[in-house]
């Protein structure tokens, strides 16, 4: 069964992931391997359609949660000027500071006000600063948003939270501001966990997320806050949750990512076609619970896989899709399947364009595969 | 033999003295500090030239230009102007607290002493009449009852875990009953006097201590972690302090939808050690959240006795550091936490002081008992100008003292309030738990013989409210009650083995999972969600497909291997 990944509505996203610029990327590239989702500044934006990055297409989809609902709140640290990365900008001035406010900095205290203000029926919507800073709330996520709806038989949850943390590595962010947490948080039954790899999967994935009768964290790949331009849809919608995306198909490997390094996944396929190689490529979207018969139907077809993310390779949520390919596909497999992946250290400064899983090293992993 | 705390409680100082010698020991204006704010007023942002504001600052409020120039200079050196607020310089180089200057203990406030005879002058808003006194006095001996039936039951290994409120009988009761009935409960675990006191039977006790099918957490947690939505009681969860900001956000929430309710949160004073604590009253005060933080200082958290939990002037002494009005109550006189939280209702919801509010109004109200200095529970503002709210439960008591005040006063802004209640764990922390091994029996024993029921009924035979008849009937029937209960429970079967996976992800409908007005429409792991054990009567259970898959493997196995079933659980 060859899954309808996609939104299929946004045949204008593809066509412009597809359509990498390579000024910035050429920049990245040697820095980090990643490409960006680039809009072609020559041409207007399409009908219906504005031009955004990733952070306004954030502040976009807040502002439509909060105009859309009105016992919505946005809320963290900094986030009444507009937040540190200017994702909130504009939102107290049109939803005043009654919804749209600062808290003192605790992050265990954001994510259980959240809980509290979720569980009394409102939608709450909070701010992580950066994804490296989450741990003070691991005990909240974990022992109670997560366990909220279980543990009193459906009685009471906290549906309505979204915990919202920019993830990644940037270039210059070292040991605690390059961090991508997601594994910590898929092993945890109950919470949904989403990572977007666009603007325009971001605005919708997050609408849909803050709508989600479960709790959500969701990660925000911030080097793509400004770097990552595309037309993006006007108006609400959302993006099914749990339900992965075909970036490109492909015959003869699937390539499955989420987050910034679908894009970098996107490029070594593009460099692999000039090899006369064949990449399908995967965004998970959402990695808890995530899209097993999406990615296994793909590998079933392709017989073969790379997943790949920044995170350190041991425990990563590369070996959850490792494993399960390994499992269900096993007789389809012509290849192990490989991941590409940071290294088992912490971010190294200095060292990041070897730590990250750029293009030339996931493209390696192919040539391996098909080579096997 | 006595708590640290209340050891250094023999200081009585006033709250009023130690604020003045905050204040004294903070500036060098002899003017500050004397009004209302003490050390609140030198760090607050004082641009409303109020009485407390020190002369400087009233120059500057009415003099000309060249004299406001000289008076903004002086201002400069008399003040450090920070976001925080004003804060006054001094020569002194001083610290504050510590041996060389102490800050005063916050006394504890109580009505009723330890032989059961009325505290000469005792400050009593809301005095308790013959019915109240008898329902108090019957849910606290009812839960004493209960407590010791189901500790028994426990160890003749009728079920797995339990805990008992001894010694806080009067914390637990005094505090549910000051409260509205659908101001949110956000518990600890030692709290079941409350839940007891809103009308949960001990068939539902019974229910959840034992796991069965009618258990509303479809028996996945330990024994005591129970919940209930008809009694707004948010359900226990083990971790500590954990609950304390949820209680903030859901306050939080009352006070945006201008409901005349609050949240209140149970800790202990272990808990009030946990990074959640301190996040959520410093959220509480700075959101201003209407929010009650009751702490039972029971004086051990496990083994720990409390001076090894903590240096400074108790839980209730950090209050006011927070920015929040706090309070020290006797915790075992139920009176005196019944009036702290009614009291402290009003405050959080934005009302007036009972006293003020009384004060303003003419002193009108109920009449004043002997010796005591009462007024009525008549004026409120703030949150409190909405109707009262109807009782969502069955039990007796609920809606007491709340709101019932219909006055003109102005309302203050909502806001947190904090209650110590100074008690004593007289029993083991759990049945999993020998105090023996970390206390002396004579230092069990000298509490117990201070047991809150016995002193609260003391009182009401003094009133001629109760007798020795009464007492032994009350006990009789209770004690038959909960037996009955336990072997009802007991024949109830277990939940379902599908539970097991049932509630972890809400239940995946057409329109839910984020799936609702999606751009794309569902792919092929929507799909499967749709299709998720539609085999095996797993169909309308809504699971996620790896949940579903799970759930049928499960059954698979059980069915194959019915030796490592537990008992009694339905393979379905």
């Amino acid at each position: 069964m060859l899954p309808c990944l996609g939104p299929g509505a946004q045949p204008n996203l593809q066509r412009l992931i597809s359509a990498v610029q390579t000024t910035f990327a050429a920049r990245l590239s040697s820095l980090s391997g990643a490409a960006l989702v680039q809009a072609d500044a020559a041409t207007p934006a399409l009908p219906g359609h504005t031009r955004l990055n990733l952070c306004n297409a954030v502040n976009d989809a807040l502002k439509i949660a909060l105009e859309s609902n009105d016992r919505t709140y946005v809320f963290g640290e900094d986030v009444s000027f507009g937040g540190v990365f200017r994702c909130t900008v504009g939102l107290l001035e049109r939803f005043g500071k009654e919804r749209v406010f600062n808290t003192p900095l605790s992050e265990q205290g954001i994510v259980g006000f959240g809980i509290g203000l979720a569980t009394a029926g409102h939608t709450a919507v909070a701010e992580i600063q950066f994804a490296d800073y989450i741990f003070p709330a691991f005990d909240q996520l974990v022992n109670e948003a997560a366990k909220y709806r279980y543990r009193s038989g459906g009685h009471f949850h906290c549906g309505g939270l979204t915990v919202r943390a920019p993830c990644g590595a940037v270039g210059h962010g070292g040991h605690y501001h390059s961090q991508s947490p997601e594994s910590f948080f898929t092993h945890v039954p109950g919470l949904r966990v989403v990572m977007p790899s666009s603007p325009a999967e971001a605005k919708g994935l997050l609408l849909a997320s803050i709508r989600s009768p479960d709790p959500v964290v969701f990660f925000e790949p911030k080097m793509m806050y400004r770097t990552a331009v595309e037309d993006v849809p006007e108006g609400d919608y959302m993006l099914p949750l749990g339900v992965a995306r075909l970036v490109a198909e492909g015959s003869d490997i699937t390539l499955v990512g989420w987050g910034q390094q679908v894009l970098v996944l996107q490029q070594a396929a593009q460099l692999l076609a000039g090899e006369g190689v064949s990449c399908e490529v995967i965004d998970l979207r959402t990695l808890a619970p995530w899209d097993v018969e999406s990615v296994c139907a793909s590998v079933s077809k392709t017989g073969r896989l790379v997943v790949s993310h920044e995170a350190p390779v041991t425990g990563g949520f590369g070996a959850e899709v490792a494993a399960t390919v390994a499992q269900r596909c096993f007789t389809r497999l012509e290849s192990p399947p490989l991941r590409v992946c940071g290294a088992d250290t912490p971010f190294p400064l200095v060292f990041e364009p070897l730590y990250l899983p750029g293009v030339a090293r996931v493209a390696d992993a192919v040539r391996q595969a098909l080579d096997f | 033999m006595h708590l640290p705390a209340l050891a250094a409680a023999r200081q009585r100082h006033s709250l009023s003295e130690l604020l003045c010698a905050l204040a004294r020991a903070a500036t060098p204006v002899a003017a500050l500090g004397s009004g209302h704010g003490g050390p609140c007023a030198t760090v607050a942002p004082c641009r409303s030239h109020t009485a407390a504001a020190a002369s400087g600052a009233r120059r500057y409020a009415v003099s000309t230009r060249s004299e406001s120039v000289a008076a903004a200079r002086s201002t400069v050196d008399a003040y450090l102007e920070v976001p925080g607020g004003r804060v006054p310089y001094t020569p002194e180089l001083r610290f504050l607290g510590g041996p060389d200057a102490p800050i005063p203990t916050m006394p504890c406030y109580r009505t009723i002493d330890s032989t059961g005879q009325d505290v000469p002058g005792a400050h009593i808003p809301h005095p308790l009449s013959q019915e109240l006194s008898l329902r108090l006095y019957g849910a606290m001996a009812r839960l004493q009852t209960m407590d010791t039936m189901f500790y028994e039951a426990q160890r003749q290994g009728r079920f797995s875990f339990y805990l008992t409120c001894q010694g806080e009988e009067a914390t637990n009761i005094g505090s549910a009953a000051g409260l509205g009935g659908q101001d949110m409960v956000f518990a600890q675990y030692r709290e079941q006097g409350v839940l007891l006191w809103r009308g949960y039977t001990l068939d539902q006790f019974a229910n959840q201590l034992l796991g069965n099918a009618l258990e509303p957490g479809k028996g996945r947690q330990m024994p005591i972690h129970y919940g209930s939505p008809e009694l707004a009681y948010q359900t226990i969860s083990s971790p500590l302090a954990t609950q304390m900001p949820h209680a903030v956000g859901t306050a939080y929430g009352y006070k945006m939808d201008r409901l005349p309710r609050v949240a209140v949160t149970y800790f202990g004073d272990g808990a009030s050690s946990e990074g959640d604590a301190h996040a959520a009253f410093n959220f509480a005060a700075v959101l201003g959240a209407p929010c009650l933080f009751v702490c039972r200082n029971n004086g051990y958290a496990i083994s720990t006795p409390a001076h090894e939990q903590y240096k400074g002037d108790g839980i209730a002494g950090r209050g006011p550091m927070y920015g929040i009005p706090s309070i020290r109550v006797d915790g075992g006189d139920v009176r005196a936490v019944y009036n702290a939280v009614v009291e402290a209702r009003r405050r959080a919801l934005g009302g007036q002081p009972a006293a003020a509010a009384a004060a303003a109004a003419g002193a009108a109200g109920a009449a004043a008992a002997p010796g005591q200095h009462c007024s009525g529970s008549g004026s409120s503002g703030g949150l409190l100008t909405e109707p009262a709210v109807g009782a969502v439960g069955k039990g007796a008591g609920q809606g007491q003292g709340q709101g019932q005040g219909q006055g003109q006063q102005q309302a203050a802004e909502p806001g947190p309030v904090l209650i110590e209640c100074m008690s004593y764990r007289s029993g083991h922390h759990s049945t999993s738990d020998d105090s023996t091994r970390y206390r002396t029996s004579e230092e069990m024993g000298a509490w117990r013989a201070r047991d809150p029921v016995a002193r609260f009924r003391s009182w009401l035979v003094r009133q001629g409210w109760w007798d020795e008849a009464r007492e032994a009937e009350l006990r009789r029937s209770t004690r038959q009650e909960v037996l009955a209960a336990l072997d009802r429970a007991a024949q109830v079967p277990k939940p379902p083995l599908s539970d097991m996976f049932t509630d972890v992800y809400a239940p995946l409908t057409a329109a839910a999972g984020g799936g609702g007005a999606t751009a794309g429409g569902g792919g092929a792991g929507g799909a499967a969600a749709a299709a998720g054990g539609a085999d095996d009567t797993g169909a309308g259970l809504g699971l996620p497909p790896h949940l579903a898959a799970q759930r049928a493997a499960t059954l698979d196995f059980a069915r194959r291997h019915p030796a490592v079933c537990p008992p009694d659980v339905p393979l379905r």
